[in-house]
């Protein structure tokens, strides 16, 4: 079946900056995978480049089998009606000028969906799903909380019923408990709708709760790309295995005696990076050849999941920095 | 020039060059701050809303107690609160004692010098508390002018010793740096250093981390935690994340709403917590053993208040709440697992089972 | 030291008005006494304009040499010209002249600038274009340029507003393109781009609607540099030629008069004065009530 999302390559240069150098990632239909990262990682530009708010400077996007990567606009208006994106703050995703109703109901009449009746009756159904009573649609953002304004850009993105959905940090903005919230919503309608979605977060717990399959990201490219069980257990690269290991665990007990990987110096800027692995400079394993040759993306072990590491074996062994958790 | 009560009576400021270590003893008799039913109240255009409500607690020396709560709970306030840095629409009632004095009654200009020398603080944004157009060398300079007098060299070295001890490399040449010039995480140390320049009593750190990276994250909870045994500086931590909680916290104190409702060890408030807010808060971390049934979630949501309600804030929330928790406002009291909680219904222990 | 910011992410709003943010604006525009007291004086200003033809005690250009300059009294609230014509009659008909001017010249300069700025801030392949275009307007010294004008279309109404109206254009512009560019990188432009907007959508339904607070204050504070510019031309007899009152005619023939009939200069210009600071105390209001803190960041 062809997979909602193939991004082959994909490149995208600000200038000297190189925020995506070169990722390749399928998400297949109804799949969610969930792309992780920290600053300067790449991750928040990868998802604006595959839902073309940004033009690429290189590469392949596919949705759903139509190739977007250098479609004129217009020719490309139609078909983002079969995929859509929310963003992470939620003081400036909604037009303060529009009312909640026009804000869902804007996908529906830009793609002339449905009569006006229909639409409205549209809007009051995702209104409802995403937990909103119908009341909320004569509402301006300002009055709403910010679990709230999420909901509604949710109900936007999916009024016109897209079959996949770029989630951009979705709830990094939101108090913890509007947080579990959301992320239950997300779940929910991705089971009952059943759309693929790319799950942009730097929350490693949202991934786990969320996700089929975790890409990892650092400075523009991917560094391991596996199912969750085995991302979780056995991380295979060592920005991965830090990653893990640098997440606090509210448990105080356990997050005391765990032994902590630390990475020495910080993110690099993405305008110069290093040379070979990009995160060699970091690494606390580095060798020489991680210096000089940079690591293809290549599947490793028995299901094939993806590492880009020179020390990774193909038979999926590598360095372990720690013991786990 | 004013000085905290120790049992020696001046207090010894290290020399430059020296060790840090254990520039000064550890007070006795009585806890390092203590506030006592401090309550704060905005006047806005649209009337006055409570921001906290009678909210007491004590901070031992070298101890680290963390604020917990969620936006609008109030303890960004209560922090900000402790040395009156509160816009001037700001009410504040209670007491606030450090050591031996009353800060609430300080005058303006005794206030000045407690903050920064007795007490510092260290924000969420490192970008916007450091000035851009001046290097970190300065900016630690000019913090140690004020507070300590030292000038030109004398300065300098100490400078190079205080961004040593927050983990931050090669510190000489930092020194030369502007702010744009550092990560994220290397301002916050900055921000640290210039904090605790003065060995304060107390550092209060607001969301420190949360603007960080994760990788990062990790590196400044140590330069944190070994404040304590470096300087002998208390933290009062306050966060959202109960993640750094368990990291770095000895004694929480949960909030909701501008009250207290709950406080405990840390290991005390994981494992055997009595409030059903802070039950909700810690469900509310995605746990992947119990993915099936999704993440618990708390209906509904914080209030604003305008005057403090007779009955508890969190009923309209929460389970468990009846006439008895809107009879009146619940009291602090001694709870099931043994250590204060607000609440009319608290939660039984656990079972023993795991 | 840091000032705490309140707004927090999930707690309730403090009140849940309905409708759009404008009529909370307007609310606390009403609640700041000075404001309103501009806003007072600005009603009643205009209304006194407009009902120039049933209030005026006389009509404005009926000569009365028996009452030639006549220090104000009972018949003559503002006293007589030398020739012997009601100043307060004119003062009212020269407020409705001037107000008009100020309204005219202000919607030319919307109705060019906010496309151009609009553009500009959409476009940066016209950004360049426009952006030269308003600096060079900008650089022109308006008083060349009136003359100028004048000197073609010959003193009038028209080459007054128009004038004005040129020269407010860069202001607009500028404003309208800053305010442009900004929107543009906010999430729910974005949004409405994932939605299928086509430009003139984006524009239309969501740049231009929420520029529009910034463009009400400028057009408060344009308001009374209009009114002192349309003064400032017929006083130079390059705009309003008399025998038709503005009180920057008025003005220039009290000039000669100063000694023997201070009050022809003194009405005129005290009513320039009040209504313009009143203007000014209106667009300072507006400023505040429509605060940025509901408006997008």
């Amino acid at each position: 079946m062809t997979p909602a999302l193939e991004v082959v390559d994909l490149v995208k240069h600000f200038g000297a900056v190189r925020a995506v150098d070169g990722v390749t990632l399928t998400v297949d239909t109804g799949e969610v995978v969930g792309l992780v990262g920290e600053s300067g990682s790449g991750k928040s530009t990868l998802g604006r480049c595959v839902t073309r708010l940004e033009q690429l400077t290189d590469g392949t996007v596919r949705i759903n089998g139509n190739d977007i990567s250098r479609l004129a606009r217009r020719r490309l208006r139609p078909l983002r009606r079969d995929f859509n994106i929310v963003f992470q703050d939620p003081a400036s995703s909604l037009n303060p000028r529009m009312a909640v109703a026009e804000i869902v109901g804007e996908p529906l009449r830009l793609h002339r969906i449905g009569s006006r009746a229909e639409r409205a009756r549209r809007v009051d159904t995702v209104l409802d799903q995403v937990g909103l009573r119908p009341e909320v649609g004569r509402r301006y953002p300002h009055e709403l909380s910010g679990g709230q304004r999420q909901r509604v850009s949710l109900a936007r993105a999916l009024s016109a019923g897209p079959s996949l959905l770029v989630a951009d940090e979705p709830t990094s903005a939101l108090d913890v408990s509007v947080q579990a919230a959301v992320l239950n919503l997300i779940g929910r309608l991705q089971s009952e709708l059943g759309f693929a979605c790319l799950f942009i977060t730097h929350d490693l717990a949202a991934v786990e709760f969320l996700a089929q399959r975790v890409a990892v990201m650092y400075l523009g490219q991917l560094v391991e790309v596996a199912d969750r069980a085995s991302l979780f257990r056995a991380p295979r690269h060592p920005y991965t295995q830090a990653l893990l290991s640098a997440a606090p665990v509210p448990d105080p007990a356990r997050q005391r005696s765990r032994r902590r990987i630390v990475l020495s110096g910080e993110v690099p800027s993405p305008v110069s990076p290093p040379s070979g692995c990009r995160f060699h400079p970091r690494c606390p394993v580095a060798t020489e050849v991680c210096a000089q040759e940079v690591p293809e993306l290549r599947p490793v072990g028995p299901a094939g999941e993806l590492v880009a590491c020179h020390l990774v074996a193909d038979d999926g062994t590598g360095p372990r920095l720690a013991e786990a958790v | 020039m004013s000085e905290l009560e120790s049992p020696q009576g001046e207090r010894e400021m290290s020399e430059p060059g020296t060790a840090w270590a254990t520039a000064r003893p550890p007070t006795v008799g009585g806890p390092l701050l203590e506030v006592e039913d401090l309550s704060v109240r905005f006047r806005t255009e649209d009337g006055a809303v409570l921001a906290v409500d009678e909210v007491s607690f004590t901070v031992a020396d070298r101890e680290v107690l963390a604020l917990v709560g969620e936006s609008g709970c109030g303890k960004s306030v209560t922090a900000m609160a402790l040395t009156r840095l509160l816009p001037s629409n700001a009410l504040i009632t209670g007491s606030v004692r450090l050591g031996e004095r009353s800060l609430l009654e300080l005058p303006e200009a005794g206030l000045r010098d407690v903050r920064g020398r007795d007490v510092a603080y260290v924000f969420q944004e490192p970008m916007t508390s450091l000035n851009p157009v001046l290097t970190v060398g300065k900016q630690l300079g000019e913090v140690l002018r004020r507070h300590q007098a030292l000038r030109g060299k004398t300065a300098d070295r100490r400078a190079t010793e205080l961004l040593e001890l927050v983990g931050i490399p090669l510190p000489a040449q930092r020194l030369k740096e502007y702010p744009h010039q550092l990560s994220g995480g290397m301002r916050q140390r900055v921000m640290i250093a210039m904090a605790v320049a003065c060995q304060p009593r107390l550092l209060v750190a607001d969301e420190p981390t949360t603007a960080l990276d994760v990788t990062v994250q990790a590196g400044i909870l140590d330069v944190l935690r070994d404040l304590r045994t470096e300087i002998g500086t208390a933290v009062l931590l306050i966060t959202h994340d109960l993640g750094v909680v368990a990291d770095l916290a000895d004694r929480v104190v949960v909030m909701y709403a501008g009250r207290t409702i709950e406080e405990a060890g840390t290991e005390a408030l994981f494992a055997r917590h009595s409030h059903p807010y802070t039950r909700g808060l810690l469900e509310a971390v995605p746990d992947p053993e119990r993915r099936a049934g999704g993440i618990r979630e708390i209906p509904g949501r914080v209030p604003t208040l305008r005057s403090s309600p007779d009955e508890c804030t969190f009923a309209d929330r929460c389970g468990r709440a009846d006439s008895l928790c809107r009879a009146r406002r619940p009291e602090l009291l001694l709870g099931p697992a043994g250590h204060p909680v607000r609440c009319v219904h608290p939660l039984p222990l656990p079972e023993v089972s795991r | 030291m840091t000032t705490l910011d309140l707004t927090t992410v999930d707690a309730a709003p403090a009140e849940a008005t309905v409708g759009p943010s404008r009529r909370r604006a307007l609310r606390r525009l009403l609640r700041n006494p000075l404001a309103l007291t501009g806003l007072v004086v600005v009603v009643v200003a205009v209304l006194a304009a407009l009902l120039a033809n049933l209030i005026a005690p006389y009509p404005p250009d009926q000569t009365d040499f028996s009452a030639a300059l006549q220090p104000p009294s009972p018949a003559h609230w503002f006293g007589t010209d030398e020739l012997g014509r009601d100043q307060l009659s004119r003062v009212l008909f020269g407020l409705r002249v001037s107000l008009l001017v100020a309204v005219l010249s202000i919607a030319i300069s919307i109705v060019v600038g906010v496309p151009l700025g609009l553009a500009a801030g959409f476009y940066r392949g016209l950004d360049r274009v426009v952006s030269r275009f308003a600096d060079t307007l900008l650089a022109f010294p308006f008083l060349v340029f009136a003359v100028g004008l004048a000197a073609i279309l010959g003193p009038s109404l028209l080459t007054a507003t128009t004038a004005i109206g040129v020269a407010g254009i860069p202001a607009i512009v500028r404003v309208t393109r800053s305010e442009t560019l900004r929107l543009r990188g906010l999430d729910f432009v974005a949004g409405a781009v994932a939605d299928g907007a086509s430009d003139f959508v984006l524009l239309r339904r969501h740049i231009l609607p929420n520029s529009v607070n910034t463009l009400i204050v400028l057009a408060t504070v344009a308001a009374p540099a209009a009114i002192i510019g349309e003064a400032v031309l017929s006083f130079l007899g390059l705009g309003i030629r008399p025998p038709m009152p503005s009180l920057g005619v008025m003005l220039a023939s009290a000039q000669p008069l100063f000694r023997s009939g201070p009050w022809l200069a003194v009405f005129p210009g005290i009513c320039i004065v009040v209504v313009t600071l009143s203007l000014n105390l209106v667009g300072d209001g507006m400023r505040d009530a429509l605060d940025p803190r509901e408006s997008p960041r």
